[in-house]
């Protein structure tokens, strides 16, 4: 189980996000959906301390981290039982396909280089990027390259995997191929915390659907229950404009 | 004035020049290996902001860089070697600055102005390096450091390298002010050749010529080097 408990942030004058609370259990895929500006990169990037924290804590492995003033040695150990999946991937662009799915496990948890290559191998091979192993990432399509992305992160075999809007950057074309691959990812039981607009995807795939509206939660349920019937305002309003057709 | 060119005084000078060609390189390599490490910490610090420190860079490297080679070889070499007599007097060494050899005020000199120059083209180069790579990289689990040295060092050498290039090799072409300290490299050579035969013609063709080679060459060797190191496109 993952804990997040009352993480909150500002930037200058601006309170980005005001007390945010979340559990996800072991297996569970969470979806965040909310308007553009709510937060809810920032949430994300304070879980990996990418982004520093005004206050919160994380339980993670049944230990309680500071978000705020966790040290050096626990951010460190945070990141690796976590992994992220960038909006607009952020391979290693002087890495080829196989290293930048190895470079974590090798330096970053000690992996001898042979098991390495063997985890990417099988990792690429899930997101169906292994004959690609030797390309370096410019020479790939952006559906390719957030499928490497995914590998990257898969092969970390972390306790979460954070993807921050993952389609969003991409071709129309190409949204299907990378949906596919997390909709595999969470039948297989991968732990998952997704923000993203694409909501078919989260009534599939989703457990739990959480509302982020002007920094806090504004609404959070079953999948199903908040996407359908939502009970507050402006989740409806929210979904309306996503939906434009649709019955909620 | 008579238009002779004398062909065989040319060679003699020529082969002359050529002698020099070690004495030019080894400042180059001197200022080259001091510079572009020394250039990396002052970009690091500078693009970090880290206070005061940042700002006495910012004015180093604006005067490294705002002021002639030959300004600073005339300044140092009148005022370095008293200062140092006086400070190995007040010391009580046994040792005469004068018996230095002056390349090693070369060394300094071109230690400082690569360093400086070397430092801008770290600054845009790792500016160039987008901050999601780094980004990446720590979220993988690597430590600050070797994110560094894995992603974001690789990708700004990359973006640089046509850039440490060109200035590497206009520091070649600089370093001929050298002479001025007595110092024989290429130029030094050659024109105590002319000074000798007063033939400063030939002497001034033979310096031309074996610039134009050394730098054809040395463009040579760093365009192979830049493909070796360089199997990726940066951006
Ligand atoms: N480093 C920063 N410095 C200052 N302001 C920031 C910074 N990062 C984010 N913000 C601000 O915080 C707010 C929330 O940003 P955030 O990226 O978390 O929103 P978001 O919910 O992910 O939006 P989107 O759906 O557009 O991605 C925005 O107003 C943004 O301008
Ligand atoms: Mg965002």
């Amino acid at each position: 189980m993952l804990r997040l408990e009352n993480v909150r942030k500002r930037f200058g004058d601006q309170e980005i996000l005001k007390g945010i609370d979340l559990v996800i259990e072991n297996g569970e895929v969470v979806v965040i959906i909310g308007p553009s500006g709510s937060g809810k990169t920032t949430l994300l990037r304070c879980l990996n301390f990418l982004v520093r924290a005004d206050e919160g804590n994380l339980w993670i492995h049944d230990r309680k981290v500071n978000l705020a003033a966790a040290d050096r040695k626990t951010i460190l150990e945070v990141r690796r039982s976590t992994a992220f999946v960038f909006q607009n991937y952020n391979l290693f662009r002087n890495k080829t396909v196989l290293d930048n799915v190895t470079l974590g496990l090798i330096k970053g948890r000690g992996t001898a280089r042979g098991r390495a290559e063997e985890i990417a191998t099988a990792a690429l091979e899930q997101v169906g990027m292994k004959k690609f192993m030797a390309r370096y990432p410019n020479t790939l399509s952006g559906g390719q390259q957030q499928r490497v992305g995914i590998a990257r992160a898969v092969a970390l075999n972390p306790d979460i995997i954070l993807f921050d809007e993952p389609t969003s950057a991409l071709d129309p074309e190409m949204v299907g191929e990378v949906l596919d691959v997390m909709k595999g990812l969470a039948g297989d039981g991968t732990t998952m915390l997704i923000v993203t607009h694409e909501i078919s995807f989260a009534r599939e795939a989703a457990d739990q659907v959480i509302f982020i509206d002007e920094g806090v939660v504004a609404e959070k349920g079953q999948a199903e229950e908040v996407l359908a019937h939502p009970r507050e305002e402006r989740t409806k309003r929210f979904l309306r404009r996503l939906l434009p057709d649709s019955a909620a | 004035m008579s238009f002779q060119f004398d062909f065989p005084f040319a060679r003699r000078a020529f082969a002359e020049a050529l002698l020099g060609i070690p004495v030019t390189l080894s400042v180059v390599l001197a200022a080259f290996l001091a510079g572009f490490p020394l250039g990396f910490l002052i970009a690091r610090c500078r693009l970090r902001r880290t206070p005061v420190i940042s700002q006495i860079l910012t004015v180093y490297v604006s005067f490294a860089r705002g002021t002639p080679v030959v300004v600073k070889i005339l300044l140092f070499y009148s005022l370095l070697p008293p200062a140092l007599e006086h400070a190995i007097r007040v010391l009580g060494l046994n040792f005469s600055i004068y018996d230095l050899n002056p390349i090693v005020y070369a060394f300094i000199i071109f230690g400082i102005t690569s360093s400086a120059t070397y430092s801008e083209i770290w600054r845009s180069a790792l500016n160039g390096v987008d901050s999601g790579q780094y980004e990446a990289a720590v979220s993988v689990g690597l430590t600050p450091f070797q994110a560094y040295l894995e992603v974001v060092l690789p990708q700004a050498l990359a973006i640089g390298a046509p850039a440490f290039c060109s200035s590497t090799l206009s520091m070649l072409k600089g370093t001929s002010v050298v002479f001025l300290m007595a110092i024989l490299d290429i130029t030094g050579r050659a024109r105590l050749a002319a000074a000798m035969g007063y033939k400063y013609l030939e002497a001034y063709v033979v310096i031309f010529l074996v610039y134009l080679t050394v730098c054809g060459i040395l463009e040579q060797v760093f365009k192979l080097l830049e493909q070796r190191l360089v199997r990726f496109r940066a951006s």
